[in-house]
């Protein structure tokens, strides 16, 4: 058996490993991240794919997401590893495969193999959109992000509560008007060492300003490493 | 309300992947394309109602049609439903999210008592009004069906037209019936249901006048307008030929049973005497292996499912389960699809099915000797010995289950304190039993649970003249049960004895409880089958406002020749034959299963199934 050493950079060359790029869309945005565990599963099984599932009593399909994505966002670059049963099956053919079984609201943009690891994710793209019927301005969202500061009380784990300052947080955001909505774009950080969600922000500005209401949609714009690249 | 507007509510509420729709399998069409849209109400949550195999067989078949389309539609969590009255939203259907007011027809299946508030409260949320009689126009025409459709007077107020039955032929011919009567030009709902109860399974209540003597006991049915005097039921003859569905709408949301179900035949053998579905689905009829085994593969095929169960009311009484079990394996087995065998039962449990088991999936194994002594199992004709348990759990021990689980009724007719005390020295030998086992695992200890319900004595069955327990005496017997057990190797849990009660009440109510449906509805009653909202002094308190008591209903030893709220329907099975049933189960005496010997009880006037097999 020849031994290969992994070469010491970021890249990651494990053997079967591939990694789905997909956007979520749609009613699938009511779907949970464990419902989209099953949804991905089935999925899988439909496209007739050679996946490798695990040895154990109950066999089923090794499949990891990079990052949960949180119930209601939609999202234009999901990723998902799973594995192949076959090195040589060919990754076009499996991605043909898997696109012709789509349910709405899943669109494969592409299968890979992986070339970061998902622990590099450090960033997230979002763009959440006030919807039309809202008494929301461009003017007030601006001037609630360039405060200084933006308290936000965040729920830890352990169920107590945490005061965090979410204007540190942003890296970088813009607020632009097209003619039926008003679009907030952030980068946050996400990921296991830092993860804000954007709705935080929102209920944020929200407490802030009383005298707006109404609805908004998120959708995860990218998921990208600590230098901005895109996470692939 | 608009699509963005409605999405953001979801989003409020817990679960919203219940309401959104969209899921994999369901079916879209145009609606200014179809000429009859069908709303498939399932008055529970989407997780219990997406369960319901009757339901993707209906769907299906009626979405085969081009000319219908059948939607779904769940009773909501109280958290939604707060959202839709504070929001004006009426009741929508999933796929289209249409309003089900629009539709042509609204359609309930009945599948427990205690979901009757909740088919009240969402004819409410609908926007419709309740009573049959205060709905004027022709449609929506709302329809009920399933097991509960057997004794349809506690509904009668509030359902223009019943099915009895099996539906998939019946429902067909009644949205024939209505499609032409509309192509007429037919707008009187009156004069469509006249027309409606000349089918064969139609049940039209408003077509018969009940009376009552002076102690509330029924004195006449008498149809008018042509309606039959006895409505048959309806059933599928060739399980063959029966429609299966390929796909099912698969949801992504989790739900109670989330798997591909495979119906491998309907009717039970046994006449076990307190089982209304062994009675009711009469005569049993098998569906082929090679048609199962085919219909099974192209609905993994199809959804995806990595789990398939197959269903019956008794799994192990397929004739052929071995030779089906063989061909199953073969490709379950390749594809990865786990196989589970729901209702097996003792006697025939062979160590080759256990193995075949093993290979399966190792899944918990239950067993329902029902009662805790023989000569109670007599009585209930549930024709399996003490030495059939106990074989059936060595066999299960040997094989390294270390657990099994155990149900019990308690107030059966003729039960004694020694029959109760029976139940825990079964499964106290059961215990020892497994320590007496060589080849059990090694080093672990054994866990027997016991699941007690309360016995409610049904309609169409030999009990259906027997008084069910009081509440008290419930109450007297479980701790009485509680006080038998007397190790911790035992566990015990139990059915809650108000809701035993209610259901008691309503399973053999006249038209009257009507009124007491209403009144608990009006009170705050719905979904009365989840433990937490059940709030029995309502109940009683509309009991009371209605004039009746639960106990007239329940309680009560009813003459053979009284006439009951559902002796003008017909299912098969002979009044007389019960009669002769309910002698037998009081001197302890058994009837053998269809298979062994005919008893009798009617069905075979449908010329089908086992009263025909070769014995």
């Amino acid at each position: 058996m020849q031994v290969v050493e992994l070469p010491n950079t970021e890249r990651v060359f494990a053997l079967k490993n591939v990694r789905l790029f997909y956007k979520k869309s749609g009613t699938l945005r009511f779907a949970s991240h464990l419902d989209m565990n099953r949804v991905m599963t089935r999925l899988l099984r439909l496209s007739k794919v050679p996946i490798w599932y695990t040895e154990g009593f109950n066999r089923h399909p090794y499949i990891t997401f990079a990052l949960p994505l949180s119930l209601g966002f939609t999202s234009e670059w999901e990723v998902m590893d799973f594995r192949l049963d076959n090195d040589d099956f060919s990754l076009l053919k499996a991605q043909e495969m898997i696109s012709s079984v789509c349910p709405k609201g899943i669109e494969v943009i592409a299968l890979k193999e992986p070339v970061f690891k998902s622990g590099k994710i450090a960033k997230a793209d979002f763009c959440v959109t006030f919807s039309t019927d809202t008494n929301i301005t461009e003017e007030s969202v601006q001037s609630f992000l360039s405060q200084p500061e933006i308290k936000f009380m965040k729920k830890t784990k352990k169920g107590g509560e945490t005061e965090i300052d979410l204007a540190k947080k942003i890296f970088s955001y813009s607020v632009e008007k097209s003619e039926d909505s008003i679009c907030l774009n952030l980068r946050l950080p996400a990921g296991g060492q830092d993860n804000i969600n954007p709705k935080m922000l929102i209920d944020a500005y929200y407490n802030a300003t009383p005298d707006v209401s109404g609805g908004y949609a998120v959708c995860r714009k990218a998921l990208l490493l600590e230098d901005g690249t895109l996470f692939e | 309300m608009k699509k963005e507007q409605l999405e953001q509510l979801f989003l409020t509420v817990q679960k919203p992947g219940r309401y959104a729709g969209g899921e994999m399998g369901c079916v879209m069409k145009d609606p200014a394309n179809v000429d009859v849209r069908f709303a498939f109400c399932f008055p529970d949550t989407y997780e219990i109602g997406m369960s319901h195999l009757g339901m993707k067989i209906l769907y299906g078949l009626f979405n085969e049609r081009e000319d219908v389309w059948c939607e779904r539609v769940f009773a909501p969590a109280l958290d939604f439903e707060q959202v839709m009255r504070e929001h004006n939203i009426p009741l929508f259907a999933l796929e289209s999210r249409d309003p089900i007011k629009e539709f042509d027809f609204i359609g309930f299946t009945l599948q427990y008592e205690l979901s009757y508030t909740n088919v009240l409260n969402m004819l409410e949320l609908a926007g419709l009004p309740l009573r049959s009689a205060e709905r004027e126009g022709l449609a929506p025409l709302v329809v009920a069906g399933g097991p509960c459709a057997c004794n349809p007077e506690p509904l009668a107020d509030f359902v223009d037209l019943f099915f009895l039955g099996e539906g998939e032929e019946v429902d067909l011919e009644v949205i024939d019936l209505y499609k032409q009567y509309r192509a007429e030009g037919g707008e009187d709902k009156n004069e469509f249901l006249r027309r409606a109860a000349q089918i064969e399974g139609v049940y039209v209540p408003s077509l018969y006048d009940v009376t009552y003597d002076t102690s509330g006991k029924i004195l006449a049915y008498t149809p008018k307008d042509g309606a039959p005097e006895m409505v048959h039921k309806r059933i599928m003859g060739d399980m063959d030929k029966a429609y299966y569905p390929k796909n099912v709408p698969v949801p992504f949301t989790e739900i109670v049973h989330d798997r591909a179900v495979m119906e491998i035949f309907r009717g039970c053998i046994r006449g076990c005497r307190f089982c209304q579905a062994g009675f009711i689905y009469r005569p049993v009829r098998e569906k082929s292996p090679e048609v199962i085994n085919a219909e099974a593969r192209a609905l993994c095929e199809n959804t995806g499912y990595e789990e398939m169960s197959l269903s019956s009311l008794s799994t192990s009484d397929y004739t052929a389960i071995q030779p089906l079990l063989e061909n199953m394996i073969e490709w379950t087995d390749e594809e990865k699809i786990s196989l589970s065998l729901p209702s097996l039962r003792i006697d025939n449990f062979s160590p080759e099915l256990l193995e075949k088991m093993k290979m399966i999936r190792k899944s918990g194994l239950t067993f329902a000797p029902e009662a805790g002594t023989q000569r109670l199992r007599d009585v209930i004709n549930k024709n399996i010995t003490e030495e059939d348990i106990l074989s059936s759990c060595k066999i299960a021990f040997s094989g390294g289950y270390t657990a099994v689980k155990l149900y019990f009724m308690i107030g059966l007719p003729t039960e004694t304190d020694d029959d109760i005390r029976g139940i825990a020295e079964l499964g106290q030998r059961i215990v020892d039993l497994y320590y007496q086992t060589k080849e059990r695992p090694k080093g672990k200890g054994v866990n027997v649970s016991i699941s007690v319900s309360t016995f409610v004595p049904k309609p169409f069955t030999p009990f259906q003249f027997c008084p069910q327990i009081t509440e008290e005496e419930m109450r007297r017997r479980q701790q009485l049960l509680r006080d038998s057990v007397t190790t911790k190797k035992i566990s015990l849990s139990w059915h809650d004895s108000a809701t035993s009660s209610l259901e008691g009440a309503m399973a053999r109510g006249d038209r009257r409880m009507g009124k007491v449906i209403l009144n608990a509805y009006l009170s705050g009653a719905k979904m009365d089958s989840w433990g937490e909202y059940f709030d029995y002094n309502r109940w009683l308190e509309a009991f009371k406002s209605a004039g009746l008591t639960p106990e007239f209903y329940a309680n009560r030893e009813r003459d053979t020749s009284e006439i009951n709220p559902w002796d003008h329907l017909d299912f098969g099975v002979s009044k007389e034959f019960l009669v002769r049933e309910y002698s037998l189960a009081k001197c302890a005496a058994t009837t053998p299963n269809c298979r062994e010997k005919c008893a009798g009880c009617g069905a075979a006037k449908y010329g089908k199934g086992v009263c025909f097999e070769k014995r």
